[in-house]
């Protein structure tokens, strides 16, 4: 091992590398322009820049990377012509696309549906039953698989989806099917619901097959791609991918499954988000990221990135395992504007990147970076480190015509748009936060993105949470996010039973089995037992209801003879915790166990850019700038780099570096870490 | 520099109040038991202030908005505020005592105490699978009075300072065929209020009393002010639409019909209801807060449909009724099949307000009802109910085809049983879901189609239904057609709309072919190729895209046959459209 590990993080606008050296303790960064016509042509040219000096590709290690890929193929609808092999009759689980919630919420009488990833006409039904229990009511018959096959080899599809009723009790049906199929149409990609998603409830689990066939080919191609490329510059290692729910998958896992990665990308910034808490000695983390369209709001729990199974991914509600994200159409860039009841709306539509807000002088309207400009957080001659200068004069003219509407100065609307924003912003992080049963007084929150820093510290004050962190670049933050994730696999097996019915010898031995197999899997890709954290988890529910919790169960308390009746107690306070009540006379089931692994690698450490005395320039200007409790006050400007170990500057104060700005509100103050982050806390 | 931005704390105020009523709903169909909670979603929740008005409350469930005020109201005159204390819950299900919709759907009202002061109620509304009655699932075909459609609760004190009083849940238990969904879905409803309130009380601590109170009626008097400055947009005038009610299952053949008049004139809309038809001995009802509902859905959709419904909503729109009509029955009349007039009563809405903004015309759409099946399960010898909601298809528009596999409008937030949800807890195989070919009304744009689901009972069960359209089916707007009608059928035999108990012996299948939606517009100037994609879909057959959109295609190649089509739709006339024309 020479201990050199590589993070490529693919986006929409830029590829981010980053090349960390166990020995050395060295972390290299390079950000270059996304090819989207060839994206590995940006890799490639990023790896040439990384890999100069001294090092050598055989030197690497380990290949991390973050994609965009999967969502992409889904949300621009460049996916494969998938077909869909379905049970005789039932082809209405398909055709009626019921369950999805409108694209136009509320009481539109005419709702418009997203047009489904397979028409009727590339829809074939099986007739072969499974009941329930698994148990088969009506076969499959040789005669009728060729049948089945000769109809799709005629048509030489490039995917084909199967899923068929109940296959998660009983795959033989799906298996002979793809089997079948492999045999006479080698090059079409197989998906089948048994493997992609084993769980009851049919609508769920078809949709998320379809996505998984319809992206899987394009995916596949650009992950072998990837293998190509990183072969011809002479890198050796292993590659892996980032999983959505946080994990890292083999290249040939993920091409297995798909849908899966689908937000590889956004878990790379919670895993950064993830590897700051640690390394700041935060259990309990808001990450908060907010960009020119969207913010993005995600959970840390004790040291761990809250997961969900219900994931929607434009429209489509998937369900695979993914980071648990809120995302909001509020950014820098949405649009301000006044309703017919004179009330003030903002977003979700965007200026984008043009004409943008309508300081960037190419016409736009006016937006929440006008605003934040007019209240003076942002620095018209220092915007992007000065890239781009910003016209003041056009954000008044813009946010004065939305003023008019409301009776309202250009100055009293620009504050109204900010305090919507934030409310909207807050309504985000509490979906994340109270809706899921946690206090977001508990937390502390990481801002970035580029308007992160500007609007953490008033949804600090908003949710009353105790601290925001402000990194030291928080532009880069998803590269070093990949450099920082832990090798994190999840084995599940359903077992429906009452848990007061439940042999403590049988619980541990279903645990057993799984830990065998999640260990045999990590042998073969050469690690070891010993490096191997392990946590069981157990969803359960009371008798009677359809959903279930996930629940942590130590191993101490499987190890008690008394463990049944632990694990019921820590079930109904999780119960009442989240839904306001618990059943004590209720029977609990057990539904299906969850055991995670985590192999954890030595953490990048973060180049320290802070210097070491005081800098007489610290404070470059004043200027006026807006805060609730004061009004227009004059308000010191800080340069970030110029700032030292361990100072502290008061509230309120703006402090710039060239890929964002930090507010910090009045009786706030920042304390720069030794490390380099800025922590903005309230005064005590 | 501002001086006044109290309207830019109301609009935060606003996210806040939006996020803790949708916080309540999302969990209070997580936590339940029942199909029809968890899967089905028949429920919402909503917040009222001190005086009963009605702050926010979802978009989902039209048909529950101004419900949870009159029920408010009622609980006041049972129980004086003084009465109320901090972790009390107070349930009610009455339809004439709190103008809700029928008694399966039990009402949960909390107060809210903030330093010692009942400052607001968190309420949710939810159905319950069994309460009783003359079927299992409790609302039958056959009910001719409120006594016949299960327990009756008044405004009753059913927790205590948080405890549960267990009277109250025995007779509710001794009172149901189901009594443990029904037990802990009540459960959760106290629970996800006591969520809300817990939420609320946080927003008071902050903002303190006098903000929240004076949001509460601000965001109140904004809404009025926002659905008046659309109206007054719009052209003055009197329109009128009538729909015809499929009979009662009663008086067989006697139709009854749902008539309104709506007089627009500068900010002020008047929905009068007087010529409706005389209410029904059977059960297909509703008391007039349902069709005020539909009134304010009607409007809402045509103002903005993405907003929140509060009590600003109501006194921008006014309504009329007569006594003992379908509209406004008088007690005891049965009113458990409500959704039959309430769903026909959104389309009269609409109907009308299209002739008034003809720009948001939309056709009539298609449901045809719940059902209930019951039995006794083979696994653990309880009396099962699946009480279950119908798809069909929406109306038309002159932009756009109507969609699929919809529930109706008024309660659009439900969703359908999953198939294997059905068939892991009920005795049934599921032998046939499918969209249902040639079933929208034909048009420009043709209605969404209805849907086909089969149950093939594994052992013998009972059947109840109410549903609806099988005599009247939805219609069409601007020579746009009708959709195909409700069918009902056992083993092959058609059945009555309204059936109640209908045994089905092992092995027997119940097939509903559910009604789609109106078409819009001359199907003849229908795209052929969009005519061609409804055929290669299976969703229409050669035969009817010959027959009614003049579109010929060549069945080997799976193409327009252009030459045929254009001399077809040349030298013929559109025929068999019949299109919904003014009373």
């Amino acid at each position: 091992m020479n201990g050199l590990r590589l993070g490529v993080d693919v986006g929409g606008t830029f590829t981010d590398l980053a090349l960390y050296s166990e020995r050395t303790h060295q972390l290299k960064t390079i950000k270059v322009p996304t090819t989207p016509e060839s994206i590995s042509m940006g890799i490639g040219t990023a790896i040439d820049q990384v890999i100069d000096n001294g090092t050598t590709p055989e030197d690497i290690d380990l290949v991390i990377h973050g994609s965009t890929i999967g969502t992409n193929t889904l949300l621009e609808r460049k996916g494969s012509e998938t077909w869909l092999l379905c049970t005789k009759g039932l082809r209405g689980i398909n055709d009626t696309l019921d369950s999805i919630p409108p694209q136009n919420p509320g009481y539109f009488p005419y709702t418009l549906k997203p047009k489904p990833l397979v028409p009727g006409r590339r829809v074939v039904e099986v007739d072969a039953r499974i009941a329930f229990d698994g148990t088969e009511v009506k076969s499959l018959g040789q005669k009728q698989i060729d049948k089945i096959v000769s109809k799709l080899h005629d048509v030489n599809p490039e995917s084909i989806a199967i899923c068929l009723l109940f296959s998660f009790m009983n795959a033989s049906h799906e298996e002979k099917l793809s089997a079948a199929i492999r045999a006479r149409i080698p090059h079409a990609h197989v998906s089948l619901s048994s493997h992609v998603l084993p769980q009851v409830r049919e609508f769920p689990r078809l949709i998320t097959t379809i996505i998984d066939a319809y992206i899987a080919p394009r995916v596949k191609g650009y992950l072998s791609n990837l293998e190509i490329l990183l072969r011809k510059k002479g890198i050796k290692a292993h590659p892996y991918i980032m999983h959505s729910s946080g994990g890292l998958q083999t290249l040939r896992g993920a091409k297995m499954n798909a849908v899966q990665i689908i937000e590889s990308g956004p878990a790379a910034g919670i895993a950064f988000s993830s590897y700051m808490a640690k390394v700041l000695r935060r259990k309990n983390v808001i990450t908060y990221d907010m960009g020119g369209t969207t913010a993005k709001a995600g959970l840390i729990v004790d040291g761990i990135p809250l997961v969900t199974s219900n994931f929607m991914a434009g429209g489509w509600p998937l369900g695979i395992r993914s980071v648990d994200l809120v995302e909001i159409g509020s950014g820098g860039g949405s649009i301000a504007w006044a309703d017919a009841a004179k009330s003030l709306k903002v977003g979700p539509r965007s200026g984008g990147a043009y004409p943008g807000p309508a300081c960037y002088g190419n016409g736009g309207d006016a937006t929440v970076t006008d605003a934040d400009l007019l209240l003076g957080y942002l620095n018209p001659n220092y915007f992007l480190g000065g890239e781009m200068d910003l016209d003041v004069g056009l954000a008044r003219r813009a946010i004065g015509e939305v003023g008019d509407k409301l009776g309202l100065d250009p100055e009293e609307t620009a504050l109204g748009i900010k305090r919507v924003v934030d409310a909207k912003m807050a309504e985000a992080i509490r979906l994340v936060s109270t809706f899921r049963g946690h206090d977001p007084r508990d937390f502390s929150l990481i801002a970035f993105g580029g308007a992160g820093p500007v609007h953490g510290s008033r949804l600090a004050r908003e949710l009353n949470l105790p601290e925001v962190i402000i990194p030291t670049s928080p532009g880069i933050g998803s590269a070093i996010g990949l450099l920082s994730s832990d090798l994190k696999r999840e084995f599940i097996q359903s077992k429906l039973c009452l848990l007061t019915d439940l042999p403590i010898d049988e619980l541990r031995q279903t645990f057993d089995g799984l830990r065998e197999r999640a260990l045999g899997e990590l042998r073969e890709e050469g690690f070891a037992d010993v490096d191997t954290i392990i946590t069981y988890q157990l969803d359960l529910r009371y008798s009677g209801q359809g959903y279930d919790l996930t629940v942590d169960v130590p191993s101490r308390v499987l190890a008690r003879k008394s463990a049944n009746i632990e694990i019921r107690k820590i079930f109904d306070d999780v119960h009442e915790a989240t839904y306001g009540h618990r059943a004590v006379s209720e029977p609990v089931e057990v539904v299906t166990y969850r055991l995670l692994t985590s192999i954890e690698f030595t953490k990048p450490d973060l180049p320290i850019l802070v210097r070491g005395r005081p800098h007489a320039q610290a404070m470059k200007e004043k200027r006026q700038a807006y805060f609730e409790s004061l009004g227009f006050v004059e308000t010191p400007i800080y340069q970030r780099d110029l700032l030292c170990r361990n100072q502290i500057v008061d509230g309120p104060c703006i402090i710039e570096q060239p890929d964002s700005t930090t507010v910090v509100e009045p009786e706030q103050n920042a304390i720069v870490l030794p490390s380099g982050e800025l922590i903005v806390s309230p005064d005590r | 520099m501002p001086s006044d931005t109290g309207n830019i704390t109301v609009d935060v105020l606003e996210n806040n109040l939006s996020g803790l009523v949708d916080e309540m709903m999302e969990r209070l169909f997580k936590t339940g038991y029942s199909t029809i909670v968890r899967e089905s979603r028949d429920g919402s929740c909503g917040l009222l202030d001190a005086k009963m008005r009605v702050v926010t409350s979802p978009a989902c469930m039209p048909i529950h908005f101004g419900a949870f005020s009159h029920a408010g109201k009622v609980l006041l005159q049972h129980y004086s505020a003084e009465e109320m204390q901090d972790g009390d819950a107070f349930l009610l299900n009455h339809p004439y005592q709190g103008q809700i919709t029928h008694a399966t759907d039990t009402t949960i009202i909390r107060p809210v105490f903030y330093r010692g002061e009942l400052v607001a109620f968190t309420a949710n509304m939810e159905h319950k699978p069994d309460l009783g009655g003359l079927v299992p699932g409790t609302n039958s075909a056959r009910a001719t009075e409120i006594f016949h459609e299960g327990l009756l609760l008044p405004p009753v004190r059913y927790y205590e300072r948080g405890a549960e009083n267990t009277e109250v849940r025995k007779i509710i238990e001794a009172n149901s065929r189901t009594p443990e969904l029904v037990v802990g879905d009540l459960r959760g409803q106290v629970g996800t209020c006591r969520v809300g309130s817990d939420r609320l009380i946080q927003l008071y601590e902050r903002y303190g009393r006098t903000t929240i109170f004076e949001c509460f009626d601000t965001l109140i008097d904004r809404m009025e002010r926002r659905i008046r400055a659309a109206i007054s947009l719009w052209r003055d005038g009197v329109e009128e639409a009538t729909g015809t009610m499929d009979d009662d299952g009663i008086e067989i053949g006697q139709n009854r019909r749902v008539h309104v008049k709506v007089n627009k004139k500068h900010n002020n809309i008047e929905f009068d209801f007087r010529k409706s038809g005389p209410q029904a001995i059977g059960p297909i009802n509703a008391t007039s807060e349902m069709i005020r509902n539909c009134c304010y859905f009607g409007v809402i959709s045509l103002v903005a449909p993405n907003i929140r419904f509060n009590e600003g909503v109501t006194r921008a729109i006014a309504t009329r009724f007569s006594r003992g009509t379908i509209v406004n029955p008088i007690y005891p009349a049965p009113v458990n099949a409500y959704t039959s007039v309430t769903v026909l009563a959104a389309d009269v809405v609409l109907t009308a307000l299209g002739r008034l903004v003809p720009s948001k015309a939309v056709a009539a759409s298609g449901t045809a009802g719940p059902h209930a099946i019951s039995g006794l399960t083979t696994r653990t010898g309880r009396t099962y109910v699946l009480y279950e909601l119908s798809l069909g298809g929406q109306g038309a528009t002159a932009a756009f085809d109507g969609a699929s596999g919809v529930h109706s409008a008024v309660n659009a937030g439900t969703a359908s049983t999953p198939l294997e949800i059905i068939e892991s807890e009920f005795p049934i195989r599921m032998t046939q879901w499918e969209l249902r070919p040639d079933s929208g009304g034909t048009g420009k744009f043709r209605g969404g189609l209805g849907n086909i689901r089969e149950y093939t009972f594994l052992s013998a069960g009972r059947y109840t239904s109410r549903r609806r359209m099988h005599d009247n089916p939805p219609w069409g707007l601007q020579g746009g057609g009708e959709s195909a009608s409700s069918e009902l059928s056992l083993d092959g035999l058609s059945q009555h709309a309204k059936v109640s108990n209908l045994l089905v012996p092992k092995g027997s299948r119940i097939r509903e072919l559910q009604p789609g939606g109106g078409g819009f517009g001359n199907p003849f100037e229908r795209d052929p190729l969009m005519v061609l994609d409804d055929y290669l879909d299976q969703h229409m057959t050669i035969g009817h895209a010959r027959e009614k959109y003049g579109v010929v295609i060549d069945e080997t190649k799976g193409v327009v046959d252009w030459t045929e089509t254009n001399k077809l739709r040349k030298t013929r006339e559109v025929k068999d459209v019949r299109s919904h024309r003014k009373a």
